[in-house]
């Protein structure tokens, strides 16, 4: 049973056409990663899994369940959450409360229990923090739990996005260029870090990437775009020497000479 | 929490004395519980605005829809012993509503547009008011409505102000303010964070106009005497400087800024000389550039007093 | 049926002279994205200069229309340069609050006595006015005059605008000034510019409006400016055509909304209108979707 199903995808923006005939399958418990120049598509790809564009034509299909067209908050609480390209933190909160307002579909208590102060509003919120301040122990974070989210070096921010994904407990998690700004240390700690995510969190994860020793590494297989359509699929070491997705980086071979 | 209600009490023991007394004069008195009535309307622009950064240029018209209602009602029925309560209901539950007809559309735009809709909003509200008297010639019209009961005192005032100010300070410190304050940074990602944004954009504008007619039923009642130009688009401007100077998402900055406003619109009529009167309407934009141009934040920025924030509970999570 | 081409006739004068108001509008929102609150003053001010100009100082009447225009064109500049400037990157909505700051300060310190007064004054009358009657429907000189020089202004804009190089430069700017100033344009002046032309063109329908409503006083600028400006958004604000076609729409609407429905509930009408297309197209007639890159 595949856990996203994707059919005949196309998104036009005014002339240009973003993404093309886009299909896709993934199952649960895969490790998916999407790579392709600059200008593919990629990004158009996530923001349309996402629900933040409407596509013009296809299916998105999740857990068996139509999520097309359906508003970004509805698809996160059905289990698919994602990083951006660029960190798009809450600028103006701490970083618990960036955490924390991504729990917030699973805190469970009414407006009444937050005007009042009831127990349930006690409990509720208490339970988040331990559950919030476990998973910032984890990765490593809990000391800059309550300064401004955008105090912090760049490394840590990304990482802080990453939890963010992570807390809203997804089946799916799509990560668009998580090593970007990082240094090579940082790097093949992400990579230590996402494998153990995945592992003991049972995800799913949908990756886009642009180093390749990430993606090839980490990936159980990759899908290649160029020009918003997909032009190769298959496990690393085939991609690697497919001559279209070759040409599609380097350009054809008769300019090299 | 138990800080801040201590606080009212004392505050509340204080003036009750100084008006038995006879310490403050009844122009005074009244300047008193005008200033809590702002600080109530300023609180709701306060969570349409400061907290969820709906830019509504209409929070005068809400004002007014609850004064009118509030008072029609009062005025209608003035031997009616329950009449208090039930019109009370109705200054909140009026403006709530159509707030919340209007919210849905509207709340939908960016921000500049939700700006002019709001404006425009305003302005229809208005001519409403102006005509009001084909409805009933109870309501007044453009000659404005007479005869409100005077049913507004200081207790009345003191537990609304007290009632908000708890309200909005357990909202803000709770997912329900954590989501306002993801979806006035960004948007897009409070939404893709699982915030369902729409749907509390609607309800932070909802409440706070409801904030804006309660307002509206103790203004009513204080002055007995309504006239639409009371609810005009530059009476919204008025609160939007109050919400601007205070610091946008202050509860603290709001609260000071609401006294100070009275203060300096009062003061200024005061101790003016009468050939300078006029000038306090240029005084006032010239403000309003000022503090733009060197503060912008308003005096308090985000900073909020130790008394409104998280309370304790949290605190000990530190490690 | 005369007495609706009648009804269109008037809304189209009322439009032509909201136009020239939403040119400004929609010029400085293309290029600064800013509602310039304080615009509907300046049309105001245009007004008076023009009411001085005519009985105080007896200037002959077609040197009026310049007078009013440079007078207004430095206001407008000044106020740029002054309070605008110095905001250009702060939010938006500090930008408003502060135009609305300048609108507040022009109207409250023109009613001052030893300006223009607060009282309301009578426009004079600069020539005779014929009346020529067709089929039933009147039109006077006045209304031919506002038609012309509106057509006047409109082709000089759009010669401006569209065929000179000051023009481009101020679309370049508009569309990315910071590409524009990388291509060597001073971004500063086209943005003086900008403000200069439109608060020109606003100076004369504040004329045009004292001739033709011969009522003036400090507040007069508030409805018409924000009219103009809803006209502006109808119309796709930042679009040139948009703000000349909002305008006449507006003008028609509410001049056939008091003819036939209610004068007292004219304005409720308008808006609510606007309120209405704005939940349908809020880009407006002519305007494109601006969509956020993610």
């Amino acid at each position: 049973m595949s856990l996203l199903r994707v059919r005949d995808l196309h998104k036009n923006f005014g002339g240009l056409k973003a993404v093309n005939s886009f299909f896709l399958n993934i199952s649960p418990g895969e490790f998916v990663g999407l790579i392709g120049p600059n200008g593919a598509g990629k990004t158009t790809v996530f923001n349309l899994l996402t629900g933040i564009y409407k596509p013009d034509r296809g299916e998105i299909i999740f857990e068996g369940e139509e999520i097309t067209g359906l508003s970004p908050h509805r698809i996160t609480q059905k289990g698919m959450s994602r990083t951006f390209q660029g960190i798009r933190l809450f600028k103006e909160m701490t970083v618990l409360d960036n955490i924390r307002t991504a729990y917030h579909p699973h805190i469970q208590y009414s407006l009444p229990d937050a005007l009042f102060r009831t127990k349930a509003f006690r409990r509720k919120e208490e339970e988040a923090m331990e559950y919030l301040i476990s998973l910032a122990k984890i990765f490593k974070l809990e000391k800059w739990l309550k300064a401004e989210a955008r105090s912090l070096p760049y490394g840590e921010q990304r990482k802080v996005e990453i939890v963010r994904a992570l807390v809203a407990r997804p089946k799916l998690l799509l990560l668009d260029e998580p090593s970007c700004g990082m240094n090579p240390r940082e790097v093949s700690e992400l990579m230590e870090l996402l494998t153990y995510v995945k592992e003991r969190y049972s995800l799913t994860v949908f990756l886009i990437e642009h180093r390749m020793p990430v993606v090839m590494g980490i990936s159980e297989r990759i899908v290649v775009m160029d020009f918003g359509e997909i032009i190769a699929e298959g496990r690393p070491e085939e991609v690697r020497e497919n001559p279209r997705v070759i040409e599609a980086y380097l350009g054809k071979s008769e300019w090299q000479s | 929490m138990k800080q801040l209600f201590g606080l009212l009490v004392i505050i509340y023991l204080v003036l009750r004395s100084l008006f038995t007394f006879g310490l403050i004069n009844p122009y005074g008195q009244q300047i008193v519980l005008y200033t809590g009535i702002i600080m109530i309307w300023a609180l709701g622009l306060n969570l349409i605005y400061g907290f969820s950064g709906q830019f509504s240029l209409g929070h005068a018209a809400f004002y007014g829809l609850g004064a009118y209602a509030g008072a029609l009602l009062t005025k209608l029925f003035p031997s009616f012993f329950a009449i208090v309560p039930l019109s009370l209901l109705v200054s909140l539950l009026i403006p709530s509503l159509v707030a919340f007809l209007i919210g849905i559309p509207v709340l939908r735009l960016r921000s500049d547009y939700l700006a002019i809709a709001t404006l425009g909003f305003g302005i229809v509200v208005k001519i409403l008011f102006d005509n009001a008297d084909a409805l009933t010639p109870k309501l007044g019209g453009s000659r404005g409505m007479l005869g409100i009961p005077k049913y507004t005192n200081l207790e009345i005032v003191f537990v609304f102000v007290g009632i908000t100010l708890i309200f909005i300070r357990n909202l803000i410190y709770s997912k329900y303010g954590r989501a306002l304050l993801a979806l006035k940074d960004d948007e897009i990602t409070a939404d893709v964070m699982g915030v369902s944004t729409m749907r509390y954009k609607v309800m932070a504008f909802t409440f706070g106009s409801g904030l804006a007619g309660l307002a509206g039923w103790l203004y009513a009642h204080l002055y007995t005497f309504l006239h639409p130009t009371n609810f005009e688009f530059l009476k919204s401007i008025d609160c939007l400087l109050i919400v601007v100077l205070g610091g946008m998402g202050s509860i603290t900055g709001t609260v000071i800024a609401s006294i100070v406003w009275v203060f300096l619109i009062e003061g200024l009529r005061s101790f003016l000389p009468s050939y300078l009167i006029e000038w306090r309407f240029i005084i006032y934009p010239l403000l309003l550039i000022m503090m733009m141009l060197r503060r912008p934040q308003g005096i308090f920025g985000k900073k909020e007093a130790r008394l409104f924030r998280e309370s304790s509970w949290y605190e000990s999570f530190k490690s | 049926m005369s007495y609706l081409f009648q009804q269109l006739l008037n809304g189209l004068q009322l439009g032509s002279v909201y136009a020239l108001i939403a040119l400004g509008y929609t010029m400085v929102y293309g290029i600064v994205r800013l509602i310039n609150f304080a615009h509907g003053d300046i049309f105001m001010v245009g007004a008076y200069v023009g009411y001085f100009a005519l009985s105080v100082y007896r200037i002959p009447f077609p040197l009026v229309f310049p007078l009013a225009m440079v007078v207004c064109a430095v206001l407008g500049m000044t106020i740029e340069k002054l309070v605008y400037k110095p905001l250009r990157f702060a939010p938006r909505i500090n930008l408003l609050i502060t135009a609305i700051g300048v609108s507040l300060f022009l109207e409250y310190f023109t009613s001052l006595r030893f300006v223009f007064g607060p009282n309301f004054l009578a426009y004079p009358q600069p020539f005779k006015i014929e009346r020529l009657n067709i089929g039933g429907v009147t039109i006077n000189s006045i209304t031919i005059m506002i038609f012309a020089i509106v057509f006047l202004l409109l082709l000089i804009l759009e010669v401006i605008v569209y065929r000179t190089r000051i023009g481009m430069a101020m679309r370049a700017v508009s569309y990315d000034k910071e590409t524009a100033s990388l291509m060597g344009i001073n971004v500063d002046n086209i943005i003086s510019f900008t403000f200069g032309i439109g608060s020109a063109l606003a100076a004369v329908g504040g004329i045009l409006y004292g001739i033709a409503y011969p009522q003036i006083h400090p507040f007069m600028g508030i409805m018409p400016g924000l009219k103009a400006f809803v006209a502006a958004v109808l119309g796709g604000i930042g679009i040139i055509k948009g703000a000349v076609c909002g305008a006449l729409i507006m003008g028609i609407v509410e001049v056939l909304a008091s003819a036939y429905i209610s004068s007292t509930l004219r304005d409720a009408i308008a808006f609510s209108l606007l309120i209405l297309f704005l939940l349908f197209k809020p880009t407006g007639i002519f305007g494109r979707e601006e969509s956020e890159k993610v």
